[in-house]
């Protein structure tokens, strides 16, 4: 999609690779969400090298409010003549727990059938938590309890699962009512058994997600602390995983794809925090009701939070700020909620620029209604905005040289329907719309460049609907469909990439006839998946067919996956992971004009194979290798094909290929009232090569990737810090320079790509307070990015002529002082 | 040079005092900071402080098998003058000529042949290209649409072929200094063909021009007395707007149809000291700033002329800077 290719450019721009992207179409999309330099020989990067990448303060952490888990619960036990339930069978509860872990009432939310919900009622009254806590203090609350039913009279209890479970089940937000009426916890609490159909999702608690140091209290950046993910260069949002490239990772809000989940520049997510009910991580190995990414996913579930009353919540900080308002109705049936936030950098920068114009804004509305226990109506109406405009900047004292100005924006916006229910046998259907709408513009002008204006715009529109059906207990099936269009259209003068005949030039040329491109795609999709569950062993079996349709290619693709768990010990999972992965090409590359409308999709053949280690005192282990295969893969080409109609200009050919192996390792002490943390690492290396070329290492890999995350609670206080360290990417040696006579700059004469810019280590400091003022309750906190200024290399840049090069330096210390209440 | 300089941006280092610098001042090199590109202190382009390359004019930039070329090196010292040599040499084998069509793989190797001196130059001899020209034809023959070969006598009989000059400069010890290469477009009837005129250009108010019976390659004032600048000052440096000497020549769209390129004009600056706004200027922003140094002295500077199809034309000239 158009966004795919943006994110890529954007971060490729950013980064500025030379030498990878040897196609003229593909400086053209730089130029397009670029601004121009204005003398471009002035240096000559070859690394990352952007023009942003100062990530802005975030959204402040939620309270300090820790939920209470379950030390205990008594056994239920079916009659002995009961008809069986279904595996996975579960009854949901509302708990109210009090001060001292005991719970004072109970009621069945959504029931399997009456004998059992009477029986998990009994057994619910004589459960013990430890108490919910703010800010340490042992506080009453009511939470929501899903409690999985064995389906035989000899089949293991509640407790067990609640072992394994280690709390709350995640699918529903826990809900904490203080002894004064308290707030939500917000953020979602944690599933830490591994969904069926995934070799290995990773979700982190509320207090994980918003008080990790370096993040800004902005949960979803947590995900650059796993294992799998490479450091991303001047700590953009785009993700490299396993090996795979930017493009490669998706980006999904209830199951449907968005561009991106930050603001440009390194801002906050576009979605308030609040109302991310679950982030799953998947490095790998997805389940096949997700496709069209061939490397990983991070699907965010959108909810609002269960509350009492109404509430309100006001952030504030530097550069913007930030309301939320929830609204429960009909009893709690149902439930609105809105959230805006507004960048204020306008008010600021112009004081110290003049003519730097740069905001951003982004919205939500939600809305929810269970009109009875099985059936939940929901909709998200999400958007967000950036702009930058640099074009007052003209004259003495703008920075930019004279002549030369640039404005750029983005947009995504998008409405999601969902329809959930509940059967009487413990399935659930899942009917979920989305229609959507995202565009990027983009305007400049050089001395000598008549105003070069773009304009992308892409409309969305998709259905999903997921069924999960539990056959027996050892079969279960998951079927489903997925279906998404998209219809873009570039307005503008775009450049385009010089004739055949014409010759380069000291200036890049424009050409500034009117161009109109557009790109229609449909792909449509069906699952099916089995599980068999044979304790101890279980076996997801899945085939996603893709059925793509874009440019000339209409393409149905199989995608069979298998993932295997075995529990050989309580303490010890064995599990086995492969499948394959296919993702179409962006729509630049399949343009008619300036690119190739045949090209094949990617693919990818991920396998993985690992264990799982629990131990006492809430520590848990992972250890993963995985070989990653991929081939279609495109890459830009300048050549002239015959064809019995004269020349064909090809800019892009999918004939590349790579792989990437490694070993991901993570311990992790489990969200605690007063500690959590964990250590990830990954060893892995990545190639690429295509027809004629030896492999070459990946210009993205990073051998070692190490995060060490800690955080400790005391009085209201929380410490935090973390460490990381990466092995600088890889960089081509310079050899020397050629000069052009025709262009007056100088080319590179490269070597392999056998040096390495420097390792990149980082440290971050988080201090959390939080308080409670009369009727509003907070926190503020000091977040510290690279506490001790480390270089943090991203690249090197060079001198015109190559004579000379220097380290190109990455983020700087960057602290942010942030505040938020909440009235509830 | 600034941080911001280094980041791409071009407004250049001034040297200010303190009581000089604003608040907005200190923006751009906050942004660098910010973006990591603080660190590095590289000369800019148009800064000639050691013996440097500027240009390869060949006369004529476009030409046809059988006529001869002349390349001569524009070359510039700190001195005004580079005390080098300058060696052609170019493969006219078969597969250099099908790889300018973008057929890289379709015949053997060849070597590259020196290129015979020709006072401060060199000659590349017409009959050299007939010859490969005629040997090439010979070998794609009259193969079909759809064919490689058909795509090497296309792309020749249409927009024709660029035959690659490697240019190497050296020193008076011999020592290499600069590697590069200049770029002459053989078709059978060419199109664009001319050099932009020797340059005129006005510093200040003082026009200076090669267009007069000297040195082509040597910009006179137009009328007595050398420009003059205050050191530290800012003075204007503008070519001859007049561009009426752009020439249009045929090229292929990516569609592969034929359509008609125009030239246009592009101005590279040069001097041993100061600084340039701009290191390449083109219209309608023709004109550049130039920020002489605070020491009084002559400082010479360059200006090379490119009409962003092969053609060249470059000076010199000198700028007396003088004490306040």
């Amino acid at each position: 999609m158009g966004w795919r290719e943006s994110r890529s450019t954007i971060a490729r721009a950013l980064v500025l690779l030379e030498g990878l992207v040897t196609s003229p179409a593909l400086p053209v999309v730089a130029a397009l969400v670029l601004p121009l330099p204005a003398s471009p020989a002035r240096a000559q990067p070859d690394a990352p090298g952007g023009t942003d990448g100062a990530p802005e303060p975030e959204e402040p952490s939620a309270p300090s409010l820790e939920p209470p888990s379950l030390i205990e619960a008594p056994e239920v036990t079916l009659a002995p003549d009961a008809a069986p339930l279904p595996e996975g069978a579960a009854v949901l509860l509302q708990l109210t727990v009090d001060a001292e872990g005991a719970v004072t009432a109970a009621e069945v939310l959504e029931g399997v059938r009456e004998d059992v919900d009477a029986r998990v009622l009994e057994a619910a009254r004589a459960m013990r938590f430890t108490p919910a806590a703010r800010a340490g203090t042992p506080i009453g609350a009511r939470v929501r309890f899903r409690y999985r039913v064995a389906p035989a009279p000899d089949a293991p209890d509640e407790a067990d699962e609640a072992d394994e479970a280690g709390g709350p089940d995640g699918d529903v937000p826990p809900e904490i009512a203080g002894d004064d009426g308290a707030a939500a916890l917000g953020v979602t609490a944690s599933v830490e058994r591994v969904e069926e159909g995934a070799a290995s999702r990773i979700t982190l608690r509320a207090e994980e997600l918003t008080t990790v140091p370096g993040t800004f209290g902005e949960p979803l950046r947590a995900v650059a602390t796993l294992p799998g993910v490479a450091r991303s260069p001047f700590g953009l949002g785009f993700f490299l995983v396993r090996g795979s490239d930017f493009q490669n990772t998706g980006f999904m809000i209830d199951g449907f794809v968005v561009p991106l989940l930050y603001h440009v520049g390194a801002g906050p997510s576009i979605l308030a925090s609040r109302f991310v009910e679950r982030m799953s991580f998947y490095s790998g190995n997805y389940p096949v009701r997700f496709g069209r990414f061939g490397g990983g996913l991070i699907d965010l579930q959108t909810a609002i939070p269960d509350v009492d009353g109404p509430l309100g919540e006001l952030s504030i900080d530097a550069a913007r700020a930030s309301v939320l308002a929830i609204v429960p109705t009909d009893d709690g049936k149902g439930a609105v909620a809105a959230s805006f936030r507004r960048s204020y950098f306008e008010a600021i920068v112009p004081l110290i620029q003049p003519g730097l114009d740069l905001w951003f804004m982004d919205y939500q509305v939600l809305g929810r209604y269970r009109p009875t226990e099985r059936l939940e109506l929901s909709f998200v109406f999400l958007g967000a905005h950036d702009s930058l405009d640099q074009s007052g900047q003209l004259g003495d004292g703008g920075f930019l040289s004279e002549g030369s100005r640039s404005a750029v924006s983005f947009d995504v916006h998008r409405l999601i329907t969902t329809v959930r229910l509940s059967l009487p046998d413990g399935g659930r259907v899942t009917l979920s719309g989305m229609v959507g709408r995202d565009a990027s513009s983009f305007d400049a002008s050089q001395p000598g460049f008549g105003l070069l204006t773009f304009a992308f715009e892409a409309f969305f529109a998709g259905v999903r609907l997921d069924t999960q059906i539990p056959l027996s207990d050892e079969l279960r099936t998951r079927v489903g469909v997925d279906v998404n269009t998209l219809n873009a259209t570039i307005l503008g003068t775009a450049p385009v990439p010089p004739g055949l005949g014409e010759q380069p030039r000291p200036l890049p040329s424009v050409s500034t006839s009117d161009a109109r491109l557009g790109v229609v795609e449909a792909f449509a999709a069906a699952y099916l998946e089995q599980v068999f569950d044979f304790e101890p062993l279980e076996l997801s079996t899945g085939l996603r067919l893709d059925i793509l349709r874009y440019g000339d290619v209409l393409a149905p693709v199989f995608d069979p996956r298998f993932v295997a768990r075995v529990r050989v010990h309580p303490m010890l999972t064995l599990k086995a992971a492969s499948g394959l992965f296919v993702q179409q090409p962006s729509p630049f590359t399949i343009f008619r004009v300036g690119g190739n409308p045949s090209i094949p999709p990617e693919r990818a053949w991920q396998s993985s194979a690992g264990l799982e280690l629990r131990f006492p005192l809430g520590v848990e282990a992972w250890l993963t290798g995985f070989y990653n295969r991929f081939w279609n893969i495109p890459r830009g080409v300048d050549e002239i094909v015959p064809t019995d109609d004269g020349l064909r200009r090809v800019f892009f050919r999918a004939d590349q290929a790579g792989h990437a192996w490694g070993l991901e390792a993570m311990v992790r002490w489990r969200y605690e009232k007063v500690f959590y943390g964990w250590v990830s690492y990954t060893l892995s290396r990545s190639e690429r090569w295509h027809p004629g070329v030896d492999p070459q290492v990946f210009g993205f890999d990073q051998t070692h990737v190490l995060n060490v995350v800690g955080s400790i609670a005391h009085e209201g206080w929380r410490f935090g810090l973390r460490f990381q360290l990466a092995t600088g990417r890889p960089t081509r040696s310079v050899l020397g320079a050629r000069f052009d006579a025709d262009t007056g700059g100088f080319g590179a004469l490269r070597g392999p790509a056998d040096e390495r810019i420097p390792y990149s280590h980082r440290l971050d400091v988080r201090i959390d307070r939080s308080f409670e003022a009369g009727p509003v309750t907070g926190s503020v906190y000091l977040d510290v990015i690279n506490v001790y200024f480390s270089e943090l290399p991203e690249g090197r840049i060079h001198q015109y002529d190559y004579a000379r090069s220097g380290i190109l330096r990455g983020l700087p210390i960057i602290p942010s002082l942030g505040v938020r209440g909440t009235l509830q | 040079m600034t941080a911001a300089a280094t980041a791409g941006l071009t407004r250049p280092a001034r040297a200010p005092s303190l009581r000089s610098v604003r608040p907005r001042d200190l923006l751009p090199c906050l942004l660098a900071l910010a973006l990591g590109c603080a660190g590095e202190d590289f000369e800019p382009p148009s800064r000639v402080n050691g013996p440097r390359l500027l240009a390869v004019v060949a006369t004529p930039p476009v030409v046809a098998p059988g006529d001869d070329v002349r390349l001569v090196p524009f070359a510039a010292g700190p001195d005004g003058a580079a005390d080098v040599t300058v060696a052609f040499e170019v493969d006219l084998s078969p597969r250099a000529l099908a790889t300018a069509a973008g057929q890289e793989s379709l015949f053997d190797e060849g070597d590259p042949i020196a290129l015979e001196p020709d006072g401060d130059g060199a000659v590349l001899d017409g009959a050299d290209t007939e010859a490969a020209i005629e040997r090439v034809l010979a070998l794609v023959g009259d193969a079909g649409p759809g064919t490689d070969e058909h795509v090497v006598r296309l792309v020749y009989e249409t927009v024709g072929l660029v035959l690659r000059v490697r240019v190497t400069m050296r020193d008076a010890e011999g020592e290499v200094l600069v590697e590069g290469f200049k770029r002459v477009l053989l078709m059978p009837e060419p199109e664009a063909a001319d050099n932009p005129p020797p340059p005129r250009v006005r510093v200040g108010e003082t026009w200076l021009s090669a267009r007069g019976a000297g040195d082509p390659f040597r910009c006179a004032p137009e009328a007595a007395g050398a420009p003059e600048v205050a050191a530290g000052a800012e003075v204007t440096f503008a070519p001859e707007p007049d561009e009426g000497w752009l020439e249009t020549y045929p090229a292929l769209d990516l569609d592969g149809r034929l359509v008609e390129g125009t030239e246009n004009a592009y101005y590279s600056w040069f001097a041993t000291g100061g600084d340039f706004t701009l290191d390449v200027t083109r219209a309608p922003d023709r004109e550049v700033t130039w920020t002489a140094p605070d020491a009084a002295g002559t400082v010479p500077f360059w200006l090379v002329v490119r009409d962003g199809h092969l053609g060249t034309s470059a000076c010199r000239a000198e700028v007396s800077v003088v004490a306040p």
